[in-house]
């Protein structure tokens, strides 16, 4: 577990630099931290557009924050969370519900078969078929390692040592899927 | 072990190749639209400055371009202090941009996808971009007096 690795302490150093005064280091935070922000806000259930301005205020509200943030280790966590409660709003899904991880999704009709000509977008359609929860999870931690699994998990609201059994069950699921699709599996 | 060792047990190795597979997918199925780093960034950077937005306030007429074919727009912005009118005319290479602000020795950036050009006004307020490149401009008008906040135009399509 190097320092190095973790999403959580690049962004850490690349937010104190800008606080103390390197403004292009603010850049470097946006290119780092706006890929799983805008996976968070898509898998709430928000097209484009509401996504896109769901992520441009969890920034502006970072900027007129950062004075008051006092552990930069935690500003991914700030974000996600930030990013996570305005998603739902916009998405009207109860605040202090969590997403349901059973609650399965349509499975992809006959058409999105048809279409999927290519890997990716095959998987990403049996991706697309899973939980909002298994979803947000998925794709967040798909661009994270192993030492931002306990931000993550508290940022996305689910409890401490819950993450990896969580994970597990979304990868199964997924797994299942992609074994019962014959393109993916041939027999 | 604390509560959440488990966070950190090492993923198997069909687990990793998925989660790789995952992360392919998404960029590719679902990437961050072009431009929204750069619309962040922006907004980011007005917020830092303290800017003060102008309006777009009139488009010449359509009948305009009647007059002179070689030029294809009149734009006037205005902020609370001042205003910078600009006239497009293509040239070679992208578009010439007149521009006419209130006051002398205004420094105005025009800012173009990946290129910032300065330059200041003379003493009758006006300024030339001989050639900005095609695609989205704003311009950046820094504060001619101490105290006053710089003021940024949205976005035109040139």
């Amino acid at each position: 577990m190097t320092s190095a690795e973790s999403l959580a302490s690049r962004a850490a150093e690349a937010f104190v630099a800008f606080r103390d005064g390197d403004p292009a280091r603010l850049a470097d935070l946006v290119t780092l931290l706006t890929p799983p922000l805008w996976a968070v806000a898509r898998s709430s259930g928000l097209n484009p557009a509401q996504a896109e301005d769901v992520i441009q205020s969890s920034w502006l509200a970072l900027v007129r924050a950062s004075s008051s943030i006092s552990e930069p280790q935690a500003v991914f966590a700030w974000l996600l969370t930030t990013t996570r409660r305005e998603a739902w709003r916009v998405a009207r899904v109860p605040p202090e519900v969590e997403l349901p991880e059973a609650a399965v999704a349509r499975g992809p009709t006959p058409e999105d078969v048809a279409e999927s000509d290519d890997l990716n977008r095959r998987l990403w359609t049996h991706v697309r078929a899973l939980s909002p929860r298994c979803q947000t999870l998925l794709r967040v931690i798909a661009y994270s390692s192993r030492p931002d699994y306990a931000t993550i998990s508290a940022a996305l609201g689910m409890p401490v040592g819950s993450i990896g059994p969580t994970r597990g069950r979304c990868l199964s699921t997924l797994r299942r899927a992609l074994a019962n699709d014959p393109a993916w599996s041939p027999a | 072990m604390t509560a959440h060792d488990d966070a950190l047990m090492p993923l198997d190795d069909s687990d990793e190749l998925l989660l790789a597979a995952i992360a392919a997918a998404q960029a590719d199925q679902d990437p961050l639209p072009a431009g929204l780093l750069g619309r962040v960034r922006f907004a980011l950077s007005l917020e830092l400055m303290n800017a003060e937005l102008a309006a777009l306030q009139t488009a010449s007429p359509a009948g305009a371009r009647g007059v002179d074919p070689a030029v294809t727009d009149t734009l006037t912005f205005t902020a609370s202090g001042l205003s910078l009118m600009v006239v497009l005319s293509e040239a070679d290479g992208g578009v010439r941009v007149d521009g006419w602000v209130t006051g002398g020795g205004v420094r105005v950036e025009a800012r173009s996808a990946d290129a910032v050009d300065v330059q200041v006004s003379d003493a009758t307020g006006r300024l030339t971009w001989p050639v900005v490149p095609h695609g989205p401009l704003r311009f950046l008008i820094h504060p001619p007096r101490p105290g006053q906040r710089p003021v940024v135009t949205p976005a035109i399509e040139v």
